[in-house]
């Protein structure tokens, strides 16, 4: 480890791995609650991801940011409670380029270095520090340094640790850079937003260390400790063996691996992984963990105080109450549409509505990637190399690629088959557990829906303020749809939170 | 048994159909959407008195009065606080201004407290330096809306699949109303009190959208302790200018802070406007500068619905008997539902009340007529 770096945390000097994120090294040095919640609940990092917003804190002097997405580096003072100090307010600039990526995931590396190869001015944003997204997050594989490679030799301007704001009219869009307002202009633009995790309520589960299955992912690739840690595994779907295989390779114990569905459901995905050779080389890593896996089974309860002392999973042969240090729970991912929705492309359910070009509903719009449905890296890369040829006027590698692209939505909806969430999981929340997060809001609170659900959706965040706090939905809102079909697919600008500098800035209309 | 028919689920009907059932009335609300989903979910909630001109003086001020009767027996879910509203003079016109609302409100026996610029810094420490002074109404509050809609709602019995009808109106005369299905809802009472829908209802009735854009932060306790307008917002408010801000910043109790506002009439677009947004941002910012490091967490618009005089529309429909309307509050809707509600119950049982009706009559638009 390189020298540590001091920082003061509530007012305590703390030496920290300067590498990691500030989520992943707090928890590793013991600060597993970085928040109190509206009633008083201690919470710490979920997502790592930065769509939950709990592990909102104050940095330098800056309110309620998210540790995950926050190097140590960067960071001098942190405060679990508020404190006031002035900041500098950020710059101003303009930005004019020809094709606009968000997202710097596979699709949105793809999509961008085929874009500027194609002689087009590339602008990649993403709001994590690093390139490659949550799948290549801290990763120094051949692959992923290739394509992190081929986005700097096609020349594309890399903006990271930046958010998108709001629309500003056509072809236009305000970003925010920790120090700047960016308007920028342009002729393309090319979502590549990702997925969030699918988390579901279950009693127990706002516990600081019951982290999502991906959170987990994130926080150990963000130098969370593991070495000699117990780590329950719970949820759905193929990204349960890859996190094993992370964790174990960091030196943790995975002592349970729980997977929802059933046995005859894994089979038959696994049989299809025969027909993908590739796949099958990725799956064979994970042996190990495979032999470990329970079907069939699911967490009913997280066990502790401040924090998670024990996960009871409900297995064929009844519960079992498991110690552990740490949890990654996630039942699946779900496309991010809100960015599109907030630019008026179509959805379908949650998926932004794409045509062979990777073309949105809004002719200057493409979507690439888990935002078009969810499908893994590789489909990812095919939608990318698409979306950044067509936004850049070349319709050609949408003909090329047409096969591989229909055989990776195919493997795509083989994995929703497989690892659709089964009924029971909707009946895990008990009336007091908590339902979103953000303004804890109980499932008793939140009454059965009437009959429209969008008019159940918007009911809802009235009248019980639920998908109303800092993550405006993005995980109350996909587990409400789930347990009981709520429309939860608004979204508002501003994108993210940001301070209200980079709203107060007038947009300017001579350009 | 008498029934009563209120359209619109907003909180002036949710008011209206709570104290009409207190009357007596079995009343049954209808609105298409969501209690409290249109202008009553995108106000501040802001319960204030506005001491000019008189009609709306009277008209908050009794609608204040009625609020803190209320107050006690309001659930937890309405969020009701006395936050109180501290007028902000910029600059010596203000200032005066200030003087002569003070002595309007004495008048009137409302207490309020002339501030200077020391006494400003005191109560509201992130005011910015310069300010020359401003007037206290420590009595004014704040209500969550959409939740006092609901509680409106739940006293007066008109909740759930019997009462609150998920239906359009499509025409009403005395004694009936017609769906848009064409069912037929039969009453002794009809109040029309469906904001800037009122107008498919009544003929004539002449009522704008003033469009206006909100901000809400993330919870910053501490940062701001009442609703803080600057004296200028009168102006605005009251003007005829197309398009006009005010500092307007409201804390909410759990400590997310609320900045508007804006006016534009006839935009009813209610996409976010981002360089009305920006106005709105940089001019409250201008007197509570550290408002820029606060976390802005959505931003949302919502349609005012103002009348050429800028006072409500209360009173029985010409040509229509046992028709009521209700509408063309503004920016004045919360505060004014509980004394509009008043009024509404005391004509339609033919008492006199607390409230002179006259210059909310609907028949001072001479093109008013029963659609």
């Amino acid at each position: 480890m390189p020298e540590p770096r001091r920082i003061v945390v509530d007012g305590h000097a703390v030496e920290l791995d300067p590498r990691a994120s500030l989520a992943s090294a707090l928890v590793s040095s013991g600060v597993h609650a970085l928040r109190r919640s509206v009633r008083g609940e201690p919470r710490g990092p979920v997502c790592g991801m930065g769509s939950c917003y709990e592990c909102r804190i104050t940095i330098d002097g800056v309110e309620h940011e998210r540790a995950c997405l926050r190097g140590v580096a960067g960071c001098s003072t942190v405060g679990t409670s508020a404190e006031t100090r002035h900041v500098e307010p950020r710059s101003v600039r303009s930005l004019v380029c020809d094709v606009l990526v968000i997202g710097a995931g596979p699709a949105g590396l793809a999509a961008a270095a085929s874009a500027a190869r194609r002689g087009k001015r590339t602008v990649l944003v993403d709001e994590n520090e690093g390139l490659g997204g949550q799948i290549w997050r801290a990763d120094r594989g051949v692959e992923s340094e290739r394509r992190r490679d081929d986005v700097r030799a096609a020349g594309v301007e890399l903006l990271v640790g930046t958010s998108v704001v709001m629309p500003l009219g056509e072809r236009r869009l305000r970003l925010a850079a920790r120090d700047a307002t960016i308007d920028a202009r342009f002729e393309a633009l090319v979502l590549a937003t990702g997925a969030t995790e699918l988390l579901l309520p279950f009693p127990g589960w706002t516990l600081p260390n019951v982290f999502g299955l991906g959170g987990l992912q994130a926080l150990a690739k963000g130098g969370l400790e593991l070495a000699g840690k117990r780590v329950v595994l719970a949820g759905s779907g193929p990204l349960l063996l890859a996190v094993a295989a992370i964790v174990e390779a960091r030196g943790a114990r995975v002592v349970a691996l729980a997977e929802q569905a059933s046995r005859a459901n894994v089979n038959r995905f696994g049989l299809a992984l025969t027909t993908r050779p590739a796949k099958l080389l990725q799956a064979l890593g994970y042996a190990r963990s495979i032999a470990a896996l329970r079907t069939d089974a699911w967490p009913v309860e997280a066990v502790g105080g401040e924090r998670l002392r024990a996960l009871v999973l409900r297995t064929p042969r009844g519960n079992a109450t498991i110690g552990c240090d740490y949890a990654g729970v996630g039942f699946g991912l779900v496309p991010n549409g809100r960015l599109a929705a907030v630019l008026g492309c179509a959805l379908d359910g949650r998926r932004v509505r794409v045509d062979a070009l990777q073309r949105a509903t809004v002719p200057w719009i493409f979507a690439a990637g888990e935002c078009t449905g969810v499908g893994g890296k590789d489909k990812a890369l095919v939608e990318g190399a698409i979306a950044g040829a067509s936004a850049a006027g070349d319709p050609e590698p949408a003909q090329k690629l047409a096969r591989a692209r229909t055989r990776e939505l195919a493997f795509a909806e083989r994995i929703e088959r497989a690892f659709a969430p089964r009924a029971e999981l909707r009946a895990l929340a008990r009336p007091d557990t908590i339902v979103c997060r953000c303004e804890d809001v109980t499932r008793a609170e939140i009454a059965q829906p009437g009959t429209s659900p969008d008019d159940a959706w918007r009911s809802t965040k009235l009248q019980t303020r639920a998908g109303m706090g800092a993550c405006q939905g993005r995980v109350c809102g996909p587990a409400l749809e789930f347990l009981d079909g709520r429309a939860a697919r608004d979204a508002r600008p501003p994108l993210a939170p940001v301070t209200l500098d980079a709203l107060a800035v007038m947009p300017d209309e001579s350009r | 048994m008498k029934r009563a028919l209120v359209v619109g689920a907003g909180i002036v009907g949710a008011a209206c159909a709570e104290r009409l059932a207190r009357d007596g009335f079995v009343v049954s609300v209808v609105d298409p959407r969501p209690v409290g989903s249109v202008a009553t979910g995108a106000g501040m909630g802001h319960l204030l008195v506005m001491d000019d001109p008189p009609a709306e003086f009277a008209l908050t001020l009794r609608s204040r009065i009625l609020w803190d009767e209320l107050a006690p027996t309001l659930s937890p879910s309405v969020d009701h606080a006395a936050c109180g509203t501290l007028w902000v003079a910029a600059d010596e016109e203000e200032l005066a201004e200030a003087e002569r609302k003070r002595a309007r409100l004495a008048a009137a026996g409302v207490s309020a407290e002339l501030l200077d610029s020391a006494g400003l810094v005191r109560l509201e420490p992130n005011l910015r330096a310069g300010l020359l002074g401003g007037l206290r109404l420590a009595e004014d509050g704040i209500v969550y809306p959409p939740a006092a809609a609901q509680w409106f709602l739940e006293r007066a019995g008109a909740t759930g699949e019997r009462h609150v009808r998920s239906a359009s109106v499509a025409s009403v005369e005395s004694g009936r109303a017609t769906l848009a299905d064409g069912r037929v809802l039969e009453a002794d009472v009809i109040v029309l009190a469906a904001g800037l829908e009122t107008r498919a209802l009544v003929r004539g009735l002449p009522l704008r959208a003033r469009k206006g854009h909100l901000v809400i932060t993330d919870r910053h306790p501490g940062f701001c302790s009442h609703e803080i307008v600057e004296l200028g917002y009168v102006k605005n408010a009251h003007g005829a200018a197309l398009e006009s801000v005010a500092c307007n910043v409201l804390a909410r109790p759990n400590g997310q802070v609320l900045v508007g506002s804006s006016r534009q009439f006839d935009v009813d677009d209610p996409a976010i406007d981002p360089r009305m947004l920006a106005r709105v941002v940089a001019r409250a910012t201008e007197f509570l500068p550290g408002l820029a490091r606060l976390k802005a967490i959505r931003a949302w618009t919502g349609l005012r619905a103002a009348t050429p005089d800028g006072l409500p529309v209360i009173g029985p429909l010409p040509g229509a008997s046992g028709v009521f309307v209700a509408a063309g509050h503004e920016g004045l809707g919360i505060t004014a539902s509980t004394g509009t509600a008043e009024l509404v119950a005391d004509l339609a049982s033919g008492r006199r009340g607390a409230l002179d009706p006259h210059p909310y009559r609907v028949e001072r638009f001479a093109e008013v007529g029963h659609a």
